[in-house]
């Protein structure tokens, strides 16, 4: 059911963003830290409902709250004349290469489980 | 349970519409600029570019202000010579006028003398009559359309048989045309006895005298060269 929220939300998502009117080059940069950050906590909720800790209010606020927080980081560090989204980036692409490995391993670890499964069970039946 | 995973899947569906149509219209916002050409360079090459064009302005700026400042001088120069070549041109006209060689007209008097039976008018008779005029203060004197300038010449030829005025021979009527203070003029030449006009007449010359508001006196029309006269230059 979630499979099925995800791909209508990617072909509406879609469909919307293409029709939708662009923005200003100014503000694009912070529209890329923003997706960043969304994607940031994306990978984060996968992970933690992989590790059964997943919490739709830590998910929602993470997903908003980040991104609306990277954007003033970065507006902020243009005021400042600092490259705060630079650091920004530099949190974001970690935490998110961190969650894919872990659910890389996490589903690595399962694959491999299922193959001694199928082993231990394909081994008792030839005994 | 059912009813959270609906929820979780509404959420997940409006999260994954937000996303992916953020990302949408960032990748199109970069791309359309792309296509502009600036995103290639980056803010620091744009700054610098910045600053070379505003340099460039400022520097045009400049000599667009210094070529205006010529220009201004330039017609300021012009206008004074338009001034200086109008009052030469003034200048000009005036002498013109003073040396005799501009038609003129102006109040003055007329006088026509005929040789008759008993007299025939002289060379002589005419540049005494010149005269005259002159001194009653004349600026203006024609004989029978000849003007009367500084190197007029009025001559008698073959014992008076012709007589000539710039060079060129008249014959009766004598016309004499004169621009000047008519009353004064009047006041000499009709001078009881002694002048012009009733002196000749009692001598049986045949005089006419008008005076005219309008006279016109034509100018002279050959040239006036110097051959011989040099100005002396003042050590």
């Amino acid at each position: 059911m979630i499979l099925v929220a995800i791909i209508l939300g990617c072909v509406v998502g879609i469909v919307v963003g293409n029709f939708a009117p662009i923005i200003p080059y100014t503000y694009s940069g912070y529209l890329a830290i923003a997706i960043v950050a969304a994607l940031d906590s994306v990978f984060g909720g996968v992970a933690s409902s992989l590790n059964k800790k997943f919490d739709m209010g830590v998910f929602l606020s993470g997903f908003f709250g980040n991104a609306i927080l990277a954007i003033l980081l970065t507006y902020l560090g243009q005021r400042l004349n600092v490259d705060i989204y630079l650091a920004a980036i530099l949190v974001f692409v970690t935490r998110m290469f961190n969650n894919l490995g872990m659910i890389r391993r996490y589903y690595l670890e399962k694959f491999r489980e299922r193959g001694r499964k199928r082993n231990s069970v394909s081994r008792n039946n030839t005994k | 349970m059912e009813k959270g995973k609906v929820t979780i899947s509404i959420i997940v569906f409006f999260i994954t519409i937000v996303l992916v149509s953020l990302t949408f219209i960032q990748v199109r916002t970069v791309e359309e600029t792309n296509s502009i050409g600036i995103e290639k360079m980056r803010e620091d090459e744009l700054r610098q570019e910045v600053l070379n064009w505003k340099n460039k302005y400022s520097e045009v700026e400049e000599k667009i202000n210094i070529n205006n400042q010529k220009i201004q001088e330039y017609s300021d120069t012009i206008q004074n010579n338009k001034q200086s070549s109008e009052l030469l041109d003034k200048e000009l006209e005036e002498y013109n006028m003073l040396v005799g060689k501009t038609d003129v007209t102006g109040d003055g008097v007329v006088l026509k003398l005929y040789d008759s039976n008993e007299q025939l008018y002289s060379a002589s008779n005419l540049v005494y009559l010149v005269n005259e005029l002159k001194y009653s203060g004349a600026e203006a004197i024609s004989i029978n359309n000849q003007r009367v300038i500084n190197s007029t010449d009025i001559v008698g030829i073959n014992g008076n048989q012709y007589i000539l005025v710039n060079g060129e021979r008249i014959v009766s009527p004598y016309e004499i045309k004169a621009i000047g203070n008519q009353s004064e003029m009047d006041k000499i030449l009709n001078f009881p006895n002694e002048g012009f006009v009733p002196y000749y007449q009692s001598k049986g010359y045949k005089i006419e005298i008008d005076f005219q508001s309008n006279v016109n006196i034509k100018g002279y029309d050959k040239q006036i060269a110097l051959k011989y006269l040099k100005e002396k230059k003042e050590e």
